[in-house]
């Protein structure tokens, strides 16, 4: 009973297939168009089901290939990285290095250029107690430094006096500069060649002061007029920059003025100075 | 007194004194740099009582007047005073890792620039009292002041350094 219930519950879908079926057979032997053959009906079964194995396989294929070469490529990815941060590395370097000879082509240049015998020397260190600013030099007695020897400097393409030589050891030697309060330097004003002397105002302030120029140079005196060694009596050749002056002050009952000067070298981005030979 | 630790004292103090002269130069404020050597001697006296503090301030000092363009002996009177004073507070009281420090750094710095100003004027040292009189020794209290735990913190580290404990003696 069970078994041919849905077979009577069909009866007219079953007829309808077997019908249909018959119908078209008959059509085709009947039109000679059966064209149909089990071998081409297998070949496009198969042929789809290979079609999709191979799209499948295809796709697990081209998978499988894109991750390689995205490891691959982020193997190389990386490796390109580094040879980038090598290469700018090494630029930096190149640069660093051509800055450096361009320096040091200025200072050879500028040594041999002095008309005075200089020994050039390296700034490498400063003072490390903090009330005065004395410098450290990397040439000594061993080069040739002696106490007392001036020291200039070249910067902004001017050559300044910085100080002179207080102490000298085998290797090294310590510059008391011109702002030292202990500092003083006979002195010119390059312009209306009043004489004076100038004094340092000490670590505080990294200011010079010209002292004893006559009152009656006043007329003659502007802000930015250029002050220069005398070389009078002093161990510092005659001619050599000292400053700018930036203030002229002095009462009119005073017999002098009194002047403040910037000096021409900054010490604070001072790398290398040039030691004076001069006769003692 | 324990040699060793006097010579390491001295050596550290030595090795801040050349950071100041070097590296610490470029750390500057308008040409200002911390006393790093001061910090190093009054943790020292504080740590091991006047008389190393003393010996440790003379050395230190000593160093400094050597390497710089200062009378020799200014800073050696200078520091060994101040490490003769804070070897009075071994003991005395508690340090803590912050607040002490700076204390202590201010009141060294003052009494620096106190003997600074009597020394000056005594041997007539030209540039010494304006120094300590200009904005620029404000900087310097300041700096070494924040500077101060960090050394402190530094220096605790060294175990040498650490206070022999007298005999009795408890935590």
């Amino acid at each position: 009973v069970r078994l041919r219930d849905p077979l009577q519950r069909n009866t007219s879908l079953i007829t309808l297939i077997v019908i249909v079926v018959v119908c078209l057979v008959s059509l085709g032997i009947s039109t000679d168009s059966f064209s149909v053959s089990p071998r081409a009906v297998g070949q496009s079964i198969f042929g789809t089901i290979e079609r999709g194995f191979s799209a499948v396989g295809g796709f697990f294929a081209r998978t499988v290939t894109s991750v390689r070469e995205l490891r691959n490529l982020r193997a190389e990815y990386n490796d390109l990285v580094e040879q980038l941060r090598t290469s700018e590395r090494i630029a930096g370097d190149v640069e660093a290095l051509e800055r450096e000879n361009a320096r040091l082509r200025d200072v050879l240049g500028f040594s041999e250029s002095l008309e005075i015998e200089n020994l050039p020397a390296r700034v490498i260190a400063k003072e490390p107690g903090s009330f005065f600013a004395g410098l450290t030099i990397n040439k000594g007695s061993g080069s040739g430094i002696r106490r007392n020897m001036p020291v200039v400097a070249n910067q902004d393409g001017k050559t300044g006096l910085v100080g002179r030589v207080t102490d000298v050891g085998l290797a090294s030697s310590v510059v008391m500069p011109l702002f030292d309060a202990r500092s003083y330097v006979a002195a010119r004003l390059d312009r209306s060649r009043h004489e004076g002397l100038v004094r340092g105002l000490g670590a505080s302030t990294n200011m010079l002061r010209m002292d004893y120029v006559s009152e009656d140079a006043r007329p003659y005196l502007q802000a930015g007029d250029l002050v220069i060694t005398s070389g009078m009596r002093s161990i510092y050749p005659e001619g050599i920059q000292i400053g700018i002056v930036n203030a002229i002050m002095g009462e009119a009952y005073e017999t002098s003025l009194r002047i403040d000067i910037i000096p021409i070298v900054d010490l604070s981005r001072l790398e290398y100075v040039f030691v004076l030979e001069v006769a003692d | 007194l324990r040699r060793g630790a006097v010579l390491v004292a001295i050596v550290i103090a030595a090795g801040a004194a050349a950071l100041q002269s070097t590296v610490l130069s470029f750390l500057a404020i308008r040409s200002v740099q911390p006393d790093l050597v001061l910090v190093v001697v009054i943790f020292v006296a504080n740590r091991n009582g006047s008389l190393m503090g003393q010996i440790t301030g003379l050395g230190a000092g000593v160093v400094l007047d050597l390497i710089g363009t200062s009378p020799l002996g200014l800073y050696a009177l200078i520091y060994t005073v101040i490490g003769a004073v804070f070897g009075v507070t071994r003991g005395k009281m508690f340090v803590d890792p912050v607040f002490m420090p700076i204390l202590f750094a201010l009141a060294a710095l003052l009494i620096k620039g106190l003997l600074g100003l009597i020394l000056g004027g005594l041997y007539g040292i030209a540039g010494l009292s304006e120094w300590i009189l200009s904005s620029n020794f404000a900087i310097e209290i300041g700096y070494t002041a924040v500077l101060c735990p960090v050394v402190f913190g530094l220096l605790r580290l060294v175990r040498i350094l650490r206070p022999e404990r007298r005999r009795g003696e408890g935590f």
